[in-house]
C-alpha cells in the first residue's frame, strides 16, 4: 500500500490516538475484549504505517534513527521547518 | 472552637414572631443548640426542659442574638445560658463584619430560661423585649398561614435559585444548592467514532464527545 507522506503521517496520528484512547478504557476496563481486539487492531495499523513512513522519509523518533551508520535523525525536517510540523 | 459537641444532630427550625417568619437553624446555631441541649443547659440549669418550646412565662425567656448567616453570637458575646468559661466546652465566639453588625441588631431568637435570666442580665445588662421562640408545628398552629412557607426565610431567594439552576443549568448559585451525592456511570465500550472523525474530536467515545462550554452540563 503506497500513500504519500500527509497520508501516511495521518493514519499515524489516527491509530495512535485511537490506540492510546483504547488504553485508557482498558485501565478501567481490563475485561473488555472488544477494547482489547480494538487496541489491538489500532497499534497493529500504527506500527505499519510507522515503519512504512521510516521506510521511506526516515526515522519518526530518535530511538530509532541509530541504526546503521549514521545518525538519521537529522535527515529529516525540523519542527520549526514547515515541513516537519 | 472546638468542642464535643454532636454536629449531626437534625437542624432546629423556630418561627420567629417579630419578623413573622421562620428560622433554620444551621451550621453553627445547630451547633451551639446541641451544644446547649448536651453540655450546658441540662447540666447547669434547672429551668425549663424544652428548648425553644411555647412557653409564656414572660420572665423566663433569655435572649441571645442570631446574624442573617445563622452564625452564632454576632456582638461577639459568649453565649449567655451558657455557665461555663470560654476555655471550656460550648462556648465561642464568631468574629462578624461590622456590616452585618446593623442589620442584626435586633434579631433575637429567645429561649426558655428561669434561672439563666439573672446570669444575662449581670453579665449583659436588662433588656426590655422579650418575646418566645416557638417550634415549627407548634407555631403553625397559631400561625397556620406559613405553614407553606417552609424556606429560610433570612435567604428567600434560595427557592427562587434553585429553580432557576434546573431550568438553565447554570452553575451560579451552587453554594447555595442542596447538597447531594455525585454518580459517575461507567462508560460503556459503544457508539465507537471512525479514527479519522477521533482524531478530529479528540476521542473515540462518541458520549465522551461533549461540547464544554461555560455553565458546563450540555451535551452535544
Amino acid at each position: 500500500m503506497n500513500q504519500n507522506k500527509d497520508q501516511l503521517m495521518m493514519v499515524i496520528y489516527e491509530s495512535g490516538l485511537a490506540a492510546y484512547d483504547a488504553v485508557l478504557f482498558l485501565d478501567t476496563h481490563p475485561c473488555s475484549q472488544e477494547a482489547m481486539a480494538y487496541y489491538q487492531n489500532m497499534i497493529q495499523i500504527n506500527q505499519n504505517a510507522v515503519r512504512e513512513y521510516e521506510s521511506l522519509y526516515g526515522p519518526l523518533s530518535s530511538d530509532r534513527a541509530g541504526y546503521g551508520n549514521k545518525w538519521a535523525w537529522v535527515n529529516t525536517s525540523w519542527p520549526w521547518e514547515m515541513e516537519g510540523c | 472552637m472546638l468542642d464535643n459537641c454532636n454536629y449531626n444532630q437534625p437542624q432546629r427550625r423556630h418561627y420567629h414572631r417579630r419578623n413573622r417568619s421562620f428560622d433554620t437553624m444551621q451550621s453553627n446555631e445547630a451547633m451551639n443548640h446541641n451544644c446547649y441541649n448536651q453540655n450546658c443547659y441540662n447540666q447547669n440549669s434547672n429551668s425549663a426542659s424544652v428548648l425553644g418550646g411555647i412557653t409564656e412565662k414572660g420572665s423566663s425567656f433569655m435572649a441571645t442574638p442570631v446574624d442573617l448567616n445563622n452564625n452564632w453570637n454576632p456582638s461577639g458575646m459568649e453565649r449567655p445560658f451558657c455557665r461555663r468559661k470560654r476555655s471550656e466546652n460550648c462556648v465561642f465566639q464568631q468574629p462578624m463584619q461590622p456590616a452585618q453588625e446593623q442589620q442584626n441588631q435586633d434579631m433575637y431568637l429567645f429561649y426558655p430560661t428561669d434561672t439563666m435570666e439573672e446570669t444575662y442580665s449581670e453579665q449583659y445588662g436588662a433588656y426590655d423585649y422579650i418575646e418566645p421562640t416557638y417550634e415549627v408545628e407548634e407555631a403553625f398552629q397559631y400561625y397556620p398561614e406559613y405553614r407553606m412557607e417552609e424556606t429560610n426565610s433570612y435567604q428567600p431567594e434560595m427557592v427562587n435559585v434553585n429553580y432557576e439552576v434546573k431550568e438553565t443549568c447554570t452553575p451560579y448559585g451552587i453554594d447555595q444548592m442542596p447538597v447531594g451525592m455525585g454518580y459517575v456511570p461507567c462508560q460503556q465500550w459503544r457508539s465507537i467514532y471512525e479514527p479519522e472523525h477521533a482524531l478530529y474530536v479528540g476521542t473515540i467515545f462518541q458520549e465522551l464527545d461533549l461540547a464544554f462550554m461555560e455553565g458546563g452540563c450540555l451535551v452535544k
